[in-house]
C-alpha cells in the first residue's frame, strides 16, 4: 500500500554539494567561535588588569600590598557581575524574552524598600539595623520580593512566563512607591546613605559570609547550567514541542526562578542594584557566540564580571567634583551601553 | 504492539474538547486524523503525545505501555511531536533548530544525517532558522522530529504540510511513507482531504470531539461521507479524491 501514493515516494537522494558547502561553513563558525571565546578571555584578563593598576592616585604596576588592598574589590565586583550575568541569561531562557532583566522580577525594588525602611527606622534611633551596611536588610527585600512575583506569575501551579513578568513589574513598581514614601518620611541628612546604596557600591573590604555564600551559589548554579544547557535550548521552543523533545518544563521553569533570583539577590546583598549587566552580558555572549546555550551559559557570567570590574576600574578614572568618584551603577550603563552597541552593529546582521 | 486509545477526554478549561475517543492503529501506518475545525482533532494528538496541558482522562497506550506514566525524558524517546505553530523563539540555525532533536535525549550523528537526507534540507542548515519560508520552516521542524524518532517509534503531526508548496508535500509524503515501511506508526492531522486520501492508509474522522468514523481510507472517505461531514462535494477520479469547489457559483447564488 505504501507505493501507491505520491511520485516522490522513495526520493531520497543527496546532494554532494550542498553537504560540502556545509562542512565548510561549519568549520568557519567553529573558527569564529574560537576567536569569540578568545576576546571573550582577552576582555576579562584586560578588566582584572586595569582594576589592580588604577588606584586613587591613577596608574601604577600594581606590587603585592596593593594587590592585597585591591583584590577585595576585585574579587566582590567578579562574583557579583558574574551572578547578574548568569542569572540574565538563565532569566532570559524562562520568559523566552531578549529584554528580561534579572530586576524584572521586583528584586532590586524590594531590596531598595528593606533598605530604606531599616535607614528610616535606623534614623528613629535602630542605628544597628543598617549597621551592615544594609546587607540584611536588603537579603530579607530581595527574598520577600522573589516570593510574591512567584507566588503572583503562576498559573494552576506552573510558572507562566507572561504572568511572572507582569507581576515583576507590578511588585516592582509598588515597592518603587514606597520607597519614595519611606524617603519622603526620612530626615534629610540619612536620604545621602541611601542614595549611595541605590547607586551600587562595590566593597573594598568585603564581608566574608555574603562572599562566599555568593561564590558557592554562582559556582553550583553555573554548574547546574553548564548540565542544562542543552535543555535551556529546548526551553526556546513552544511549551508543547519542549516538552515532547524531553524537557519536564513545569519543574524546568522552577528552578531558573528560583536559580535567577538568588543570583540577582545575592548581587543585590553583595553591591547594590547594578542593574545594566544581568541585560547586557548574555546579549553580548549571544552576539558573540551565538545563539546556543552551551556557549552562553558559560559566556555570560564571564562577560558579567569583566563589565563590573571594568566599570570598578574605570570609575575611578573620571574625577567628580566634591564627592569622590563615579558611582559604578552610572558605569555599567555608560560603558556597556555603546559596547552593546557596538557588538550589536558589528555582528546584527548574523545573530540578531 | 499498536497504539490503543481508550476512552480518552480532554477539556480546555470547562469545555470539553474531545469525549471518550476509543480507536486503535497498529505500526507500519498512516493514519490521517480529520475533521473540520474545532472538531478536537488537535487537542486529541497533543493528548497522545502527552503535551496537553490541563484535565484529560483515558488511556493511551503505545507498545504495551502507557503513554501517560512515563517522564518527559522517555516518552521523548518513543514518541516524536511537530506542533501546529512552530516556535523558535532564539536566532538558531536551521541545524541547531534539528540537532534540538538530542537536547535531552542522547542522538547520534546518524540520526540526524539520516533526517536532513529524508528531507533534503542540506542547503537550509545554515541559514537562519526565522529567515526560513514557512515551508522550509516546517521541512526542518519536520526533520527535527524525525531526527528525534527512532524506526518503530510513534510520530505525531499536527498538520505538518500547511505551508508547503506541492513539490514540498510531494518530497514529504514520500520521507513519511518511508517511516511508516520502516514499522513506525505516524499520526497526522491534515485539513487537506484529498492529501489526506493520498497519504494514509486509514483514517480517524473526528466530528464535535467525537470519533465519527474511523478504517480504511476507501471506506471512510465515501463521496456520500464526505458531502454529509463537510458539506461538499468529493468526486474520486482514478485512484485520488478531489473537492469539487464551485466558489462562482456560490457567490452567484448569495
Amino acid at each position: 500500500m505504501s507505493d501507491r501514493c505520491h511520485p516522490a515516494c522513495g526520493a531520497r537522494s543527496t546532494t554532494s554539494t550542498g553537504s560540502r558547502r556545509s562542512s565548510a561553513d561549519t568549520a568557519n563558525a567553529a573558527r569564529s567561535r574560537t576567536t569569540a571565546w578568545l576576546v571573550i578571555i582577552a576582555l576579562a584578563g584586560l578588566a582584572v588588569l586595569l582594576r589592580l593598576m588604577l588606584g586613587a592616585r591613577g596608574w601604577s604596576w600594581p606590587t603585592s600590598d596593593i594587590v592585597d588592598l585591591r583584590m577585595g574589590a576585585l574579587v566582590s565586583a567578579a562574583v557579583a557581575g558574574a551572578s547578574l550575568g548568569s542569572s540574565g541569561v538563565l532569566l532570559q531562557a524562562l520568559l523566552r524574552n531578549p529584554l528580561a532583566s534579572p530586576f524584572v522580577l521586583g528584586l532590586s525594588s524590594g531590596a531598595g524598600l528593606a533598605v530604606s525602611v531599616a535607614s528610616l527606622a535606623a534614623s528613629w534611633g535602630a542605628a544597628w539595623l543598617i549597621a551592615d551596611g544594609g546587607m540584611v536588610a536588603a537579603s530579607l527585600g530581595s527574598a520577600l520580593a522573589l516570593i510574591l512575583v512567584v507566588a503572583a506569575g503562576r498559573r494552576h501551579g506552573a510558572i507562566d512566563p507572561v504572568t511572572l513578568l507582569l507581576a515583576g513589574v507590578v511588585v516592582a513598581s509598588v515597592a518603587g512607591a514606597l520607597t519614595i514614601l519611606v524617603q519622603y518620611l526620612m530626615p534629610p541628612s540619612s536620604r545621602g546613605d541611601l542614595m549611595a546604596w541605590a547607586m551600587g557600591r562595590i566593597p573594598e573590604l568585603p564581608e566574608r559570609v555574603p562572599l562566599m555564600a555568593g561564590a558557592m551559589l554562582l559556582a553550583s548554579i553555573g554548574w547546574w547550567s553548564v548540565m542544562r544547557a542543552r535543555w535551556l535550548d529546548a526551553a526556546c521552543t513552544a511549551d508543547d514541542e519542549a516538552s515532547s523533545l524531553g524537557v519536564d518544563l513545569p519543574v524546568l521553569r522552577w528552578k531558573l526562578v528560583v536559580f535567577s533570583g538568588a543570583l540577582a539577590g545575592s548581587s543585590v546583598v553583595l553591591c547594590g542594584p547594578i542593574a545594566f549587566v544581568g541585560f547586557v552580558a548574555p546579549h553580548i555572549a549571544r552576539l558573540l557566540l551565538g545563539a546556543g546555550h552551551r556557549g552562553l551559559v558559560v559566556a555570560s557570567p564571564i562577560l558579567g564580571a569583566t563589565l563590573l570590574i571594568a566599570a570598578d576600574a574605570l570609575r575611578r578614572v573620571v574625577p567628580i567634583p566634591g564627592s569622590g568618584t563615579l558611582p559604578v551603577a552610572v558605569v555599567t550603563a555608560v560603558l556597556g551601553g555603546p559596547v552593546f552597541l557596538w557588538v550589536l552593529r558589528r555582528h546584527g546582521g548574523r545573530h540578531t | 504492539m499498536s497504539l490503543i486509545l481508550d476512552s480518552i477526554c480532554v477539556w480546555h478549561g470547562a469545555r470539553a474538547a474531545v469525549h471518550g475517543v476509543s480507536v486503535s492503529a497498529p505500526p507500519g501506518r498512516i493514519v490521517a486524523v480529520i475533521g473540520r475545525n474545532g472538531s478536537g482533532k488537535s487537542s486529541l494528538v497533543r493528548a497522545i503525545a502527552g503535551v496537553h496541558v490541563g484535565r484529560s482522562s483515558g488511556s493511551a497506550t503505545w507498545q504495551g505501555r502507557e503513554l501517560a506514566a512515563s517522564t518527559a525524558a522517555e516518552r521523548a524517546r518513543r514518541v516524536a511531536y511537530v506542533a501546529q505553530r512552530p516556535l523558535v523563539a532564539a536566532n538558531f540555525t536551521a541545524r541547531e533548530v534539528i540537532e534540538l532533536a538530542g537536547a535531552v535525549v542522547p542522538r547520534s550523528a546518524e540520526h540526524i544525517e539520516r533526517a536532513v537526507d529524508a528531507l533534503a534540507v542540506h542547503e537550509l542548515l545554515d541559514r537562519s532558522f526565522a529567515a526560513l519560508s514557512g515551508g522550509e520552516q516546517q521541512r526542518v521542524v519536520l526533520a527535527r522530529a524525525l531526527a528525534q524518532h527512532d524506526a518503530g517509534g510513534l510520530l505525531i503531526l499536527d498538520e505538518p504540510l500547511s505551508a508547503m508548496d506541492l513539490a514540498e508535500q510531494q518530497r514529504v509524503a514520500g520521507a513519511l511513507q518511508a517511516v511508516a515501511s520502516a514499522g513506525s506508526l505516524v499520526l497526522v492531522v491534515l485539513h487537506d482531504l484529498a492529501l489526506a486520501d493520498a497519504l494514509a492508509h486509514s483514517v480517524w474522522w473526528m466530528e464535535a470531539g467525537r470519533l465519527r468514523a474511523s478504517g480504511l481510507r476507501e471506506a471512510v472517505l465515501s463521496e456520500t461521507a464526505l458531502l454529509e461531514g463537510f458539506g461538499v462535494p468529493f468526486e474520486r477520479v482514478g485512484d485520488s479524491l478531489r473537492p469539487i469547489v464551485a466558489l462562482r457559483g456560490a457567490a452567484a447564488e448569495g
